[in-house]
C-alpha cells in the first residue's frame, strides 16, 4: 500500500449480536460464577506460585551475579507470579513480582543486574507471600522500598 | 465497578472464543473467568500454530491471547492476523492479556492492531467490562500501510470508564504499571 493511503474497512461485530441473543446470565451472575471458577483453581494456583518462589530462591543462591541466562528465566517465573499470585490476594506479591521484571527488563538493557538489587526483591517476594504478618504499612513499606530500588538501578544506568 | 450494569445481560454460550497462552496457570484462569461468563466451547490452544490453524478453519468471534508466547508475542500473532486475509476473522475483536510489557515492545503492543491490551492479574469484573466493551466496539478498520486495525481516534465509540486517552495511554511507567488495569490500543495520530 502506498505511504500515506489510509484504507478504511467496515467491520460486522459478530460478538455484538451473539451476546445479546436472549437468555444468557445476568452480569451479577457471569461475575460470581467467574469468581466461583476462581477458586475453585485457588489451590493449585497457590501451589504453582509457591513452586515459581521456590525456583527464584534456588536460582538466587547460585555464586555470584545472575547471568543472562539466569536472569531471563527469573524474568518468565516473576512475570507468572505476577500474573496469578493477584487473583488469589496475594495482589501485593504480585507488585513485587512487578517490580522484579521491572528490574530485570532494565538490567538486560545494560547487560546485568546487581546481586543485591534481585537479593531485594527475592526476599520481599517471600515475605509477601504471607503478608498477613507485615500490616498494610509493612507491605507498603516493602514495596516503596522496591520502588526504590528499582528506581536506582535506573538512575545509575541512565 | 463503575459503567457495569449488574442487572444487565450477556450472552455467551454461542460466541465461538479462541484463548491463546501458553502458560498453564495463566490459560487456566482466563479458561475459567470465560466459563463463568457462560462460554461453552472456547478453543484452547498453547500455540501459534494450533491457533493459526483454527482461525483459517473455523468461525471465531473474539480471540483472547497472551502477550507471550514462547518464540513470538502476543502482538506479532495479532499484526499476522490482521493481515492474513483470513476472511472475518482477520477483523475480530482482540484482547491481549499483557504481564510485565518489556520496553522493547511497548511499539509493538501500540501497533499491533488489538482492540484492547489489559495488564495482568485482570480482575474479573475489569475482564467482563472489555468483553462487553469489545462487543459494542463498531470502529472501522484503518490500515495506513504501517498499522492495520481499529481506528484509534475512538470517533464512534468512547474508550471504556477509567482508560486513559491516546499518547497518554503509551506512557511508559504508567499505563504498564501495576495497578494501571488497562490500555486501550489508542496510539497517538494515525
Amino acid at each position: 500500500m502506498s505511504e500515506g493511503v489510509v484504507r478504511h474497512i467496515p467491520v460486522v461485530n459478530r460478538l455484538a449480536k451473539l451476546i445479546h441473543i436472549p437468555g444468557g446470565k445476568r452480569l451479577s451472575e457471569a461475575i460470581a460464577d467467574a469468581q466461583a471458577n476462581l477458586g475453585a483453581i485457588k489451590p493449585d494456583c497457590i501451589e504453582a506460585i509457591d513452586e515459581a518462589l521456590a525456583e527464584v530462591v534456588l536460582l538466587t543462591k547460585q555464586p555470584g551475579g545472575p547471568d543472562a541466562s539466569t536472569l531471563a528465566r527469573l524474568y518468565d517465573l516473576a512475570n507468572h507470579i505476577n500474573g496469578t499470585a493477584g487473583h488469589f490476594g496475594l495482589e501485593d506479591m504480585g507488585k513485587a513480582a512487578y517490580s522484579l521484571c521491572d528490574l530485570i527488563d532494565a538490567a538486560q538493557d545494560s547487560g546485568g543486574a546487581e546481586r543485591t538489587a534481585v537479593m531485594v526483591h527475592v526476599e520481599s517476594l517471600a515475605l509477601l507471600r504471607h503478608p498477613e504478618g507485615l500490616g498494610e504499612v509493612g507491605r507498603k513499606a516493602v514495596l516503596d522500598g522496591l520502588a526504590k530500588v528499582v528506581s536506582h538501578a535506573r538512575g545509575k544506568r541512565a | 465497578m463503575a459503567g457495569l450494569d449488574l442487572n444487565g445481560r450477556i450472552n455467551m454460550e454461542k460466541a465461538s472464543v479462541l484463548l491463546l497462552d501458553p502458560n498453564p496457570w495463566s490459560q487456566q484462569i482466563t479458561k475459567q473467568i470465560l466459563f463463568g461468563f457462560g462460554v461453552r466451547t472456547p478453543f484452547v490452544c498453547e500455540n501459534p500454530a494450533d491457533a493459526r490453524e483454527i482461525l483459517e478453519g473455523q468461525d471465531v468471534n473474539l480471540l483472547v491471547i497472551s502477550d507471550v508466547l514462547g518464540e513470538t508475542t502476543g502482538y506479532e500473532f495479532v499484526s499476522w492476523m490482521r493481515r492474513a486475509g483470513i476472511g472475518p476473522n482477520s477483523f475480530i475483536p482482540i484482547i491481549i492479556v499483557s504481564g510485565h510489557t518489556k520496553r522493547s515492545n511497548i511499539h509493538a503492543a501500540r501497533d499491533c492492531g488489538a482492540n484492547f491490551i489489559l495488564a495482568k492479574p485482570v480482575s474479573v469484573q475489569v475482564m467482563l467490562e472489555r468483553v462487553l466493551w469489545v462487543a459494542r466496539d463498531g470502529r472501522t478498520f484503518i490500515d495506513t500501510g504501517k498499522y492495520l486495525g481499529p481506528d484509534r481516534r475512538f470517533r464512534s465509540i468512547d474508550p471504556p470508564d477509567g482508560v486513559m486517552r491516546r499518547r497518554d495511554d503509551l506512557r511508559p511507567g504508567t499505563a504498564f504499571a501495576p495497578g494501571a488495569e488497562s490500555l486501550a490500543a489508542a496510539g497517538g495520530d494515525q
